[in-house]
């Protein structure tokens, strides 16, 4: 079931790479943050800058652009980063690569999961991780995740490719 | 890098070695704690039989040695996340230092997510601290072009001054999955002492990193294994994805430490790329049970 899921989402993810960013969706990527600290946003050209060799997966399921915030709030160290996939499909695909059967899955966006310290979801183009550190980090993560999920806003469904494709091998 | 008389002498010194001194360690706890102090105590008991199993830090430090610990410090995670490289091995290893002599010690390491982040939030800062090492974020200002001589990719630069001025070079790395390599160990562990734009790194990761391997030829290797981040590396931060080990490896031969390494995530060393490369160029011998490690329970 996995090949066919990536070599759809490779094809896409190549051919949103041609195309320039508009302005619409840096501004809207920024709008998604919390608010407080400083926001820095991404590329697929400087992606490395921020996460290394981690970058690779990003850019190959299509990346448009990432926002980055960090920011303390009431004791708790929060980093909020929002990926622009540039499709649903795509979004889906780096989703479930990070995705495991074992984590905990919540009640968030298309879909997501939570630990002590992170907690990631996708909806619609948008992948959305958040990690925090201190006393209340959980209660902070879900109250960030919510927001940014109402900001986000539209169809909270997972995409309708996978459902085409045969049950076997199906988490 | 051209090597001076004192560099060829120490790049020697593994063969000049006693036949008896080993050239791998694998330290392996027999217990798992779960407990913080518990998990502390073991990862610098393990780091500690590792290194007397290869003859004590006394056969790679000596008095008056200034020495560079190189751990990953790469990601702002706690240590139980298993991005970065356990807090309480990097100590140990930096009192066996000055146990054996050394003048300073100095920890490092040029991260991916913020240093102001990284360096405490993994631990390693306060406990190298602790145990009398000097800690700072890298200064831009130190790195300087160098010249790779043999260089497939990095033919020249930028590496961090301290690190090649340096008489003994400690890398400690941490043992994770990596999506673009297959893992980090290491070899890999290394890029955290150059700068510029090290996104052109992974246009060809393998060769790079033996690139950097073979200009540092650090005089040990240490691979923290007590956790390893078995997916999602390398920045992971769910705790589903780390799965104990309760090991520590080290040698002064840093493709076989790799090639073992790599066992330690279900993986064959000549699944990643720059072990590969590192033994074809004579880096080492990813064949490590031929160097018949020494194997030591705690």
């Amino acid at each position: 079931m996995r090949g066919p899921m990536v070599y759809l989402c490779f094809a896409a993810a190549l051919w949103a790479q041609q195309a320039p960013i508009p302005a619409e969706v840096k501004t809207r990527l920024g709008a998604l943050l919390p608010k407080g600290g400083n926001a820095v946003r991404f590329y697929s050209s400087d992606l490395y800058r921020y996460m290394d060799g981690g970058a690779d997966i990003y850019l190959k399921y299509g990346l448009v652009a990432m926002a980055h915030r960090e920011y303390k709030r009431a004791g708790v160290d929060m980093t909020a980063d929002v990926f622009d996939m540039g499709s649903p499909l795509q979004a889906f695909g780096i989703y479930s690569a990070e995705r495991s059967p074992e984590y905990h899955f919540i009640d968030i966006g298309a879909e997501g999961y939570s630990s002590e310290t992170t907690l990631n979801f996708l909806q619609g183009r948008y992948y959305v991780r958040l990690s925090a550190f201190g006393d209340g980090a959980a209660p902070a993560l879900d109250k960030c995740a919510r927001a940014i999920s109402g900001k986000i806003g539209g169809d909270r469904s997972l995409p309708a490719v996978p459902d085409t494709l045969p049950r076997e091998g199906k988490p | 890098m051209e090597l001076d008389r004192r560099q060829f002498f120490i790049s020697l010194a593994p063969a000049l070695l006693p036949a008896a001194a080993p050239a791998l360690s694998i330290a392996h706890y027999k217990s798992s704690p779960a407990a913080p102090d518990g998990i502390a105590e073991e990862a610098r008991r393990l780091t500690r039989g590792a290194i007397e199993a290869l003859g004590g830090m006394g056969r790679f430090v000596s008095k008056g040695h200034v020495v560079w610990v190189k751990p990953n410090i790469a990601w702002d995670r706690r240590p139980e996340q298993a991005a970065c490289t356990n807090p309480d091995v990097v100590a140990a290893l930096v009192e066996m230092c000055f146990q054996a002599g050394a003048r300073k010690v100095a920890v490092g390491d040029n991260p991916c997510n913020s240093p102001q982040r990284t360096f405490p939030r993994s631990g390693i800062q306060s406990a190298a601290q602790k145990a009398g090492a000097q800690c700072y974020f890298m200064d831009e200002r130190k790195f300087r072009k160098v010249v790779i001589k043999g260089a497939r990719v990095l033919k020249e630069w930028e590496i961090y001054g301290d690190v090649v001025e340096a008489d003994r070079v400690i890398n400690v790395g941490i043992v994770k999955q990596h999506s673009l390599t297959g893992a980090v160990l290491g070899m890999k562990n290394l890029m955290g002492v150059a700068g510029g734009a090290r996104n052109r790194f992974h246009q060809d990761i393998a060769n790079t990193v033996a690139d950097l391997a073979g200009f540092i030829r650090p005089q040990l290797v240490v691979l923290d294994a007590v956790r390893v981040l078995a997916s999602n590396g390398p920045a992971g931060g769910n705790l589903a994805d780390v799965k104990r080990r309760d090991t520590v490896v080290a040698g002064v031969d840093q493709v076989a430490v790799d090639a073992f390494g790599a066992t330690l995530l279900g993986l064959r060393p000549q699944d990643i790329g720059y072990v590969v490369e590192g033994h074809a160029r004579g880096l080492g011998n990813m064949d490590y049970a031929a160097l018949r490690p020494a194997r030591v329970e705690v």
